[in-house]
């Protein structure tokens, strides 16, 4: 059994490809964006990736953060993410016999030397104790001191938000009351903490130095402990910033693209092969079978593709595989199955068919071998066209909030940065970086396309 | 006898990536009032780009266009393309296209079709333009009601009227005819050379016939010019060339001719058409000609005269 | 413009046809959602909710004891129950709930109401069509006329540096869809620009006075309008090109040539006016899709039309709406391809013949 036609088929199609400027642009483009992802695959391990839904995996990053490069461009040094812990507290405790009191005194000295001020502060006490007495008091490079926080811990893990908590901002007005540095009041605690009182509030710069921040921590067992954390939220963190719920979004885009890629290629693949094989069918049986397969078609193609997925997403909870699965069933008929039919009825006129037919060959095989080959360049030159429509689909699909939510795909980061309002407060790195990737894929594949085109539709060559 | 349309050293060349064609190289002849000159030859011989160099429908991709044409004294190929649309095209030249099938515009009613040079050109109103549409059409032998309808209802012969009866609408003195009847059976072909005929008769046109077919010529030839690879090789009266064709390849392809009665051997010329755009050296037929001599594989044989109005393009003959 | 018996025949047949696409889709839909029992559900609460108003308004209701009340609502809940059909098995239920979806009785919306109070989903969708319609057939209108001019344009000037350029625009605003620009350009014009609004169709609070008003819609306007007109002449305009270019190379246009008619007499008559057949034929099907865009992109824009009204129903489960507007969608495409067939059927003398 010979089968010599179908490398000559891929062979013509590979020669269209890379015969054609435009071939060679969208190969190029696709080759990148595929040796990137799988060297960001293995940049960041699937375990890391995992944990996109986990909230409390991605609490030490800043939220809504730019990019790290974004510093060259701005000539401006945005801070990056200070976490002040470990070796760079100092401890020393002392347990007071007489009293029965034990002293936990930690010392968190850092450097701060950015031009711009931090987004969020926090602090992290890790207090091994029933109960603790806490005073913080935070001081800056030129002295100015001011009490944070007084008062008791429970034992575990405590956060305490500087930049959001009342209670702190209350003190932190007070203690500037006390030293009569009344003027900067109104700005955020974290602004206050870093601001050179000599800048104005208009244009406040903050202090470049050393920073302390001094816990004391009164507790009534001798083995009792106290660990810090200090955190200090840059505004710049990774390759791509943050989202609004501190995700690393390099993480995202690198494994949004194999999720978005594998969704557009299986759709795109199935309903081609689909649609190629049932207007082959059509054509080639003729009779009632043709008739009723294209009145179905002529159906199909009318119906309301979208809505009806959106009603069935509603009624049925799916996952994106189930989506999948809907989306090929809604598109076994449609436009190619006509043009696959004209194109088998061609076909069947030239000589070699009957020379087929007469010298014997079932109608199965000729179908099989002779025929469908010959579809091969249209199915794929249609297979590359539709992967972007299906990618966008997913992503549709998203931003009306039926996408996956486990699966931090391209189109599910576009729609929670634009439901995130990412748009409204110009929050262009959630938006514009995913954008442009789906973009260039879909570009990559519109013009391997367009190369296939010309293979597909030699009426559309130009003199 | 008055010349009506005389082409001198007519040269049409277009560009195409292999090269540049010569489709038509130097082509010169007389169309005298009231005659019809049939200009014969193989496919892609140049016969159409004559045709289509006369009337200035020229290929977008056109590297030469130059010679002349004098109808009526006025040399044609001096005016500029606008005064050429205004003057020349349909009012005093007109063509009937080959493929009659696919010469009407598909979405546009008969009668509006043959009458739009009428409003063109004449500036005639619409009624009267129309009217004078179904007096045409009715000229050619079809019936009025005919300018109601569409192309797609019309049969090959009865659309093959239509382009007659539209190429005669603004009275021109030359009507260019290509290939009228090829694609039509014998049968209509016959009424449609009869039409013809009948038209030359009574409008005193002059027309210029172009065909492979020889047969079909001999109906309403007064004067043959035969041409091979874009130049012409004889050029005579149709008695001339038939009973005395002097060209090899006119000799050939008159004997190609099946006759109805006498049993004829039938021969064929060996060998295919020139490639226009590197012909053979010397004498392009040289290739295919049965009396070919040294000299014709260098030099290119001259138009020449060698009777009153007798041209051939051959070795063979000298003034 | 008098149209030949065989145009009514086709149209005809072309109405049947589509008659029974629609209600294929409409019982597609139906068959899916009540899968999950969920038309029962909404057509059972559309009677509970029909008796108790109808009782309610009668003055002795309020006389009677809670128990009382439950026990006429159920009772006659019970005979209307019977008398709707709704005891029979799943196929018959189907086909009950089609011809109420067909003649537009969608039931009830469990969270989402009107404007005017009514939580009837026929009345809620209906008075979101218009601004859809307002929206999405402008602008097809625009991109249609703004696509064949610049087609026109191309097939006169081929092979051009503007031609190949174009190319690459149509290719790239064919693979990205409407509503993907339009987060884009409102991030570029409403953020960083301001020169127009982020969305939405009228200002809060709206202007009261009707020139003001209309201003203000179309200030709202403009940006949708743009995107929707960006993303998709480029495609179309090159597919008019390609389209006019080949007629442009069939004979009867070179015969025009030869009849001496100017230029642009030629281009409208002979080739503008045969390409249009071919291309209303190819754009039907990128309307049909282009009606399914229109979700997302008036949910980008916050467009109180049909698609925001989708996302709504989306957010808060609202799954009867979600069925209406399936149905309703369903019968907005069977209605695009009718008038497109019409249109067609004026333009191609041809098809009348085929009937």
């Amino acid at each position: 059994m010979k089968m010599p036609k179908i490398p000559r088929e891929l062979q013509e199609i590979a020669d269209a490809i890379l015969h054609s400027k435009a071939g060679i642009f969208g190969l190029t483009i696709l080759v990148i964006i595929i040796i990137l992802s799988t060297l960001a695959l293995i940049y960041v391990p699937f375990n890391i990736a995992k944990e996109w839904n986990n909230p409390l995996f991605w609490q030490r990053n800043p939220r809504l953060a730019l990019p790290s490069w974004v510093n060259m461009l701005l000539g401006r040094k945005l801070p990056e993410t200070i976490i002040v812990a470990n070796e760079s507290i100092r401890k020393y405790s002392y347990y007071l016999e007489t009293a029965g009191l034990k002293c936990n005194m930690l010392e968190a000295k850092f450097p701060y030397d950015y031009q711009d001020f931090p987004s969020e502060l926090r602090l992290v006490l890790y207090v091994n104790a029933e109960k603790i007495l806490t005073d913080i008091k935070w001081i800056q490079p030129n002295g100015i001191e001011i009490t944070l926080w007084k008062g008791f811990l429970q034992g575990g893990l405590n956060s305490i938000y500087i930049s959001s908590q009342s209670d702190i901002y209350d003190n932190i007005v007070n203690s500037l009351k006390r030293l009569n540095l009344t003027s900067y009041i109104p700005m955020r605690p974290e602004i206050i903490l870093f601001m050179d009182n000599n800048s104005s509030n208009n244009n406040p710069t903050p202090v470049n130095g050393i920073y302390t921040l001094k816990i004391a921590a009164t507790s009534l067992n001798r083995m009792d402990d106290v660990d810090a954390a200090l955190i200090i939220y840059g505004r710049v963190f990774g390759l791509a910033g943050t989202d609004d719920k501190r995700r690393d979004l390099f993480v995202g885009l690198v494994w949004g693209a194999p999720i978005a890629l594998s969704f557009g290629l299986i759709a795109a693949l199935a309903t081609s092969f689909l649609q190629t094989f049932i207007g082959s069918l059509s054509a080639w049986y003729g009779g009632l079978v043709d008739e009723v397969i294209q009145r179905i078609t002529d159906v199909y193609m009318i119906l309301p593709f979208l809505p009806i997925l959106i009603t069935i997403s509603i009624v049925y909870r799916i996952d994106i595989w189930m989506l999948l699965l809907v989306v090929v069933g809604l598109s076994i008929f449609g436009g190619s199955t006509k043009t696959a039919r004209s194109m088998t009825l061609q076909i069947m006129t030239e000589q070699y068919i009957e020379a087929a037919i007469s010298y014997g060959a079932s109608r199965k095989r000729i179908l099989l071998l002779y025929i469908l080959p010959r579809l091969l360049p249209y199915t794929l030159a249609n297979i590359v066209l539709s992967v972007p429509s299906y990618v966008f689909l997913e992503a549709a699909l998203s931003v009306l909030g039926l996408g996956d939510p486990m699966m931090p795909t391209w189109g599910k980061i576009i729609s929670d940065a634009y439901s995130g309002g990412a748009v409204e407060h110009g929050l262009w790195w959630w938006i514009l970086l995913p954008s442009a990737l789906i973009i260039l894929t879909a570009i990559s594949f519109a013009f391997i396309g367009l190369a296939l085109d010309k293979v597909v539709n030699p009426r559309l060559r130009e003199r | 006898m008055e010349s009506l349309l005389e082409v001198k050293d007519l040269r049409l060349y277009y560009r195409t990536v292999r090269g540049t064609v010569k489709a038509v190289d130097s082509v010169s002849f007389h169309v005298y009032k009231g005659e019809t000159l049939a200009l014969v030859g193989e496919s892609g011989c140049g016969k159409t780009s004559t045709a289509t160099a006369i009337m200035r429908i020229l290929p977008r991709n056109v590297d030469t266009y130059a010679g002349e044409i004098i109808l009526n004294g006025t040399n044609i190929m001096r005016m500029d393309n606008e005064r050429f649309r205004k003057e020349i095209s349909w009012k005093k030249i007109s063509m009937v296209f080959q493929g009659a099938m696919n010469a009407l515009n598909p979405v546009i009613k008969i009668g509006f079709q043959v009458a739009e040079p009428l409003i063109m050109h004449a500036k005639m109103d619409k009624d009267k333009a129309l009217s004078k549409a179904r007096e045409l059409l009715e000229s050619v032998g079809l019936p009025s009601f005919i300018a109601d309808r569409y192309p797609h209802e019309l049969s090959g012969g009865m659309k093959q009227r239509v382009v007659i009866a539209m190429a005669l609408a603004l009275n021109p003195s030359v009507v260019i005819l290509d290939e009228p009847t090829s694609a039509l059976d014998v049968i209509t072909q016959a009424n449609i050379m009869n039409l013809l005929k009948k038209l030359k008769k009574e409008e005193s046109l002059s027309y210029i016939l172009i065909t492979h077919d020889l047969a079909l010529s001999s109906e309403l030839a007064d004067r043959i010019a035969v041409m091979y690879g874009g130049k012409l090789v004889e050029y005579g009266t149709a008695e001339q060339i038939y009973l005395n064709a002097k060209h090899p390849y006119s000799q050939k392809l008159l004997s190609s001719i099946p006759t109805l009665r006498t049993d004829k051997k039938l021969e064929f010329i060996p060998g295919s058409p020139p490639d226009l755009v590197s012909p053979p050296s010397g004498c392009r037929f040289h290739p295919r000609c049965p009396y070919v001599m040294p000299i014709c594989k260098e030099k290119e044989p001259i138009f020449q005269r060698i009777e009153e109005d007798r041209y051939v393009a051959c070795f063979l003959y000298k003034e | 413009m008098w149209l030949p018996l065989t145009t009514f025949k086709y149209l005809g047949k072309r109405a049947l046809f589509l008659l029974v696409t629609l209600i294929v889709a409409v019982y597609l839909t139906i068959m899916v959602a009540n899968a999950g029992g969920l038309i029962d559900n909404i057509l059972k609460a559309q009677i509970r909710y029909d008796i108790v108003s109808s009782l309610a308004r009668s003055p002795t209701w309020s006389e009677l004891t809670e128990e009382e009340q439950k026990r006429i609502i159920d009772e006659r809940f019970q005979i209307a129950i019977k008398a709707k059909g709704l005891d029979k098995s799943f196929i018959e239920r189907t086909f009950i709930y089609l011809v109420d979806a067909l003649t537009l009785r969608l039931g009830r919306a469990l969270f989402i109401a009107s404007a005017s109070g009514s939580k009837n989903v026929g009345d809620i969708i209906l008075e979101r069509l218009p601004q859809t319609v307002l929206l999405f057939t402008t602008g097809t209108i625009i991109y249609s006329i703004v696509g064949l001019v610049l087609g026109l344009y191309m097939t006169k000037h081929p092979g051009g540096l503007f031609d190949k350029a174009f190319s690459v625009f149509a290719i790239v605003t064919q693979v990205i869809p409407p509503w993907f620009f339009g987060i884009l350009f409102i991030m570029v014009f409403a953020y960083y620009l301001g020169i127009t609004p982020f969305g939405g169709m009228v200002s809060v609070p709206p202007p009261k006075d009707p020139v003001s008003y209309a201003l203000d819609v179309a200030y709202h306007m403009a940006l949708p309008l743009f995107t929707w007109v960006f993303s998709l002449f480029g495609a179309w305009a090159y597919i008019a090109r390609n389209l006019m270019v080949q007629i442009s190379e069939e004979d009867f246009v070179t015969a025009a040539r030869a009849k001496g008619l100017p230029e642009n007499t030629l281009m409208r008559r002979y080739v503008l006016r045969p390409s249009l057949p071919p291309v209303v034929t190819i754009v039907s099907l990128s309307l049909i899709s282009s009606w399914q865009g229109a979700i997302i992109t008036e949910t980008v824009f916050n467009w109180p039309g049909l698609g925001t009204l989708f996302f709504q129903a989306i957010n808060s489960l609202d799954a009867p709406v979600v069925i209406g507007l399936t149905v309703v969608y369903a019968y907005l495409l069977v209605f695009t391809v009718l008038i497109l067939d019409l249109i067609y059927s004026i333009l191609d003398p041809r098809i009348r013949a085929r009937g």
